[in-house]
């Protein structure tokens, strides 16, 4: 474990835990588990794989060497690891399983659960839905995942009733995509759809679906905050990405510009659900985690030692809120890596 | 004759079979692979048992992961924990371990029996049923087993279940629970939680079988017709033999004891009547002598042993029974000189009995009457001594007993 402590102009840098991990490539996307005590991540190697890692953390470190999801094709006499794809990992809340995408060799896209009980990560069953599937996310109740289909050769948002893996029930049927879903608390869902070269920010609730927020350029990976969305937005065009949210009838405020757009998450949220975090394209002010209430009232930053900081989590353990964020080092890796930092001091 | 290159041909056919046997394992691994990707773990669970037809070669590890593998999406945790358990006695991997341990901190091993009573079996159910979809094939692997063969012994996920209307709880640490369904109604005690010490267990371990059954108590109800017979007595002044028929009702409980044994406790009324004799001889009706019938009104009390073979139940045990007897006739000797010899056959006579012996009969009962009870009928015979006489009687009744 590397830890790594500057002091550069009086101000008091973060003390960053690096996440070692047995593979070489770009740590992406760490989401925390529920209780904070794992933290799963992406390594992207950039040979056509993508590896999700699982690390046991205690005290804001890592306690051992993290746990690789593989699909079981790869242990067999059949291929190899070459194209095999293991990402995009979320968290049951009740059981704490693991559910992540994997796919092999170009294959189907499709969603597995994993225990960490040591059986192999179990599949959702062809038979149940087919075609490829992604966007996985829980009810807060852990009985329902949410995901997207493309069975009907277009995303659409599918449940399925986790008490027997078998009840599926389509959200969406529209002649467009649907992507991005999110269940709030209340079994409402906020999704994105693709149409006319846009992508716009839909609701679900009470079965009926309606549009939320929409605009130029795309809005897309929503995630509730209350009864609002919080999301991302590329309406002022160019290519840079803001965060924005919006309480419905197509009215949204902007909260941070110029973000560095996520490989795949949502905005990320505090625990409390009050503070939103992001890291900034802007090199001078990338060498910081950014976090901004969500009703826009103040802004501070998690100074660390590393640049072109993103894709930050956010989890409470123990009353400690900690940041788990990616970054590159100052000199050496060319690897983005996996680092935690305690941020409540900063946060409470 | 030299026997040595003899000796030799069979040694080289023998090792040449094991190599074969190894290739054919090798080639139904690979089967097993195939079948794998397509998720048909029924194939996959055939040819992993058609590896346990060998008799020289022995599975590899690959090859029990991959039937626990199979088992586990069949819903069969018991196999997991087998295969799992065969494959760790060969190699101790780590994933390996923890998934084999794994199995005793989510499932437990139990035991669940539907008897034939049951004209439709119940369904076993789950308060909350697990979000792991492992689990949930074992639930529904459990649920076909009982629908199929009125009986599972395998491991469950922990929860609260119901079968039956009666409920049990398996949790962390449960070993080898019994359960024996019952209709709703039925006594509540049908759950027998035999817990030990969980623990890995070595290379083809299989799972305790239980030590009990069932165990409980219930209701039961005899209500039939009997016939009595007193013997003669030798003692002069006593009453001369005498007999009849009536009614022998019994209420008590069953309390069973394991397997198919149980206790039955019983009290209840004895009543004989036998009609009386008139004096034919001259003169003895002019001295006031008429028929007098017998009465017989007993208490008894009941404890048997019984044994069940199936819906049969056979049953001893010893019997006391009080009773207040009115019959005619009265044993006289020389001393009795107030009745001449023609007379003492016509006395009437009073008095009580308090009889012991023994008593024991056979129950038939395979119908439900009702919910939690059987019907049937039974036949009953005994022999009571109160030392001055035998007293026997048999019995044929109509049963009611809680299931």
């Amino acid at each position: 474990m590397m830890v790594t402590m500057m002091w550069m102009m009086g101000i008091q840098m973060a003390t960053a835990e690096q996440v070692q991990v047995p593979a070489e490539g770009h740590a992406m996307n760490p989401i925390w588990s529920p209780d904070g005590k794992k933290v799963a991540f992406e390594i992207n190697g950039q040979t056509g794989s993508i590896t999700l890692f699982v690390a046991n953390i205690d005290g804001g470190k890592s306690s051992s060497v993290p746990e690789k999801m593989g699909l079981k094709v790869e242990q067999t006499s059949f291929g190899g690891s070459t194209g095999t794809v293991t990402a995009a990992p979320t968290w049951n809340p009740v059981n704490k399983a693991l559910l992540f995408e994997g796919s092999h060799k170009g294959g189907s896209n499709r969603l597995y659960m994993y225990s960490f009980n040591g059986q192999p990560p179990y599949p959702i069953p062809e038979n149940v839905i087919s075609g490829d599937l992604s966007w996985p996310s829980f009810s807060a109740d852990g009985k329902t995942l949410l995901f997207v289909s493309d069975q009907t050769g277009k995303g659409d948002v599918y449940t399925l009733d986790l008490t027997n893996w078998k009840t599926t029930t389509q959200i969406t049927n529209s002649e467009y995509s649907e992507m991005a879903p999110k269940f709030d608390g209340s079994g409402n869902i906020v999704y994105t759809r693709k149409q006319n070269d846009a992508e716009d920010i839909f609701v679900n609730k009470g079965g009926s679906n309606s549009d939320w927020v929409g605009g130029a350029g795309d809005q897309t990976r929503p995630q509730w905050v209350g009864s609002s969305v919080i999301y991302f937005t590329s309406e002022r065009g160019g290519g840079v990405w803001d965060v924005a949210i919006s309480a419905g009838g197509g009215q949204s405020k902007t909260l941070a510009k110029d973000i560095r757009l996520p490989f795949r998450a949502s905005p990320a949220l505090s625990p409390d659900g009050k503070w939103v975090a992001y890291g900034l394209e802007n090199p001078d002010k990338a060498t910081s985690i950014w976090l901004t209430k969500v009703d826009g009232s103040k802004t501070i930053s998690i100074k660390t030692p590393h640049q072109a900081c993103a894709e930050p989590s956010l989890t409470e353990v123990g009353g400690k809120i900690y940041l788990a964020y990616t970054g590159l080092p100052s000199e050496g890796s060319n690897w983005r890596q996996l680092h935690i930092v305690d941020v409540t001091d900063k946060l409470k | 004759m030299s026997l040595l290159p003899l000796m030799v041909i069979v040694q080289t056919a023998s090792a040449a079979s094991v190599e074969e046997e190894q290739a054919e394992m090798a080639r139904i691994l690979e089967d097993m692979k195939q079948f794998r990707e397509n998720a048909n773990w029924t194939v996959v669970e055939k040819r992993y048992l058609q590896l346990s037809e060998f008799k020289k070669a022995q599975p590899t590890v690959e090859m029990h992961l991959l039937g626990a593998e199979a088992a586990s999406n069949l819903g069969n945790v018991a196999a997991v924990h087998e295969r799992l358990g065969l494959a760790l006695a060969l190699e101790g991997s780590d994933k390996t371990r923890q998934w084999y341990e794994s199995i005793d901190a989510s499932y437990a091993p139990v035991t669940i029996k539907v008897p034939k009573k049951f004209e439709t079996v119940p369904e076993l159910t789950i308060a909350m049923m697990p979000f792991f979809p492992d689990q949930q094939l074992a639930l529904a692997f459990a649920q076909q087993q009982i629908q199929e063969n009125r009986k599972f012994q395998g491991y469950i996920p922990f929860g609260e279940y119901t079968i039956a209307g009666s409920t049990f709880t398996v949790a962390q640490g449960d070993r080898d629970i019994v359960v024996v369904a019952k209709p709703v109604g039925a006594a509540k005690s049908d759950v027998v939680a035999d817990k030990q010490d969980s623990g890995i267990p070595n290379k083809g371990n299989k799972q305790q079988k239980p030590s009990k059954d069932s165990s409980g108590t219930g209701l039961r109800l005899d209500l039939g017709v009997a016939g009595a017979s007193a013997a003669e007595s030798s003692e002069a002044g006593q009453a001369q033999g005498f007999g009849g028929v009536g009614t022998r009702i019994g209420v008590g409980i069953n309390y069973g004891l394991g397997e198919s044994f149980g206790l039955v406790a019983e009290v209840g009324y004895h009543g004989s009547f036998g009609a009386g004799e008139a004096p034919q001889l001259s003169g003895i009706t002019s001295v006031g002598y008429d028929a007098t019938p017998t009465l017989y009104n007993g208490a008894f009390g009941w404890l048997a042993a019984s044994k069940s073979f199936g819906d049969i139940e056979v049953l001893v045990g010893p019997v006391t029974e009080f009773a207040s007897v009115q019959t005619q006739g009265l044993n006289l000797d020389a001393s009795s000189v107030e009745y001449t010899q023609g007379q003492g056959d016509y006395v009437p006579v009073q008095g009580s009995i308090l009889a012991s012996g023994l008593s024991g009969g056979i129950t038939y009962a395979g119908m439900s009457v009702g919910e939690g009870l059987l019907g049937g009928v039974s036949t009953y015979v005994g022999a009571q001594s109160d030392g001055a006489r035998w007293y026997t009687w048999g019995q044929v009744s109509l049963t009611i007993k809680a299931q």
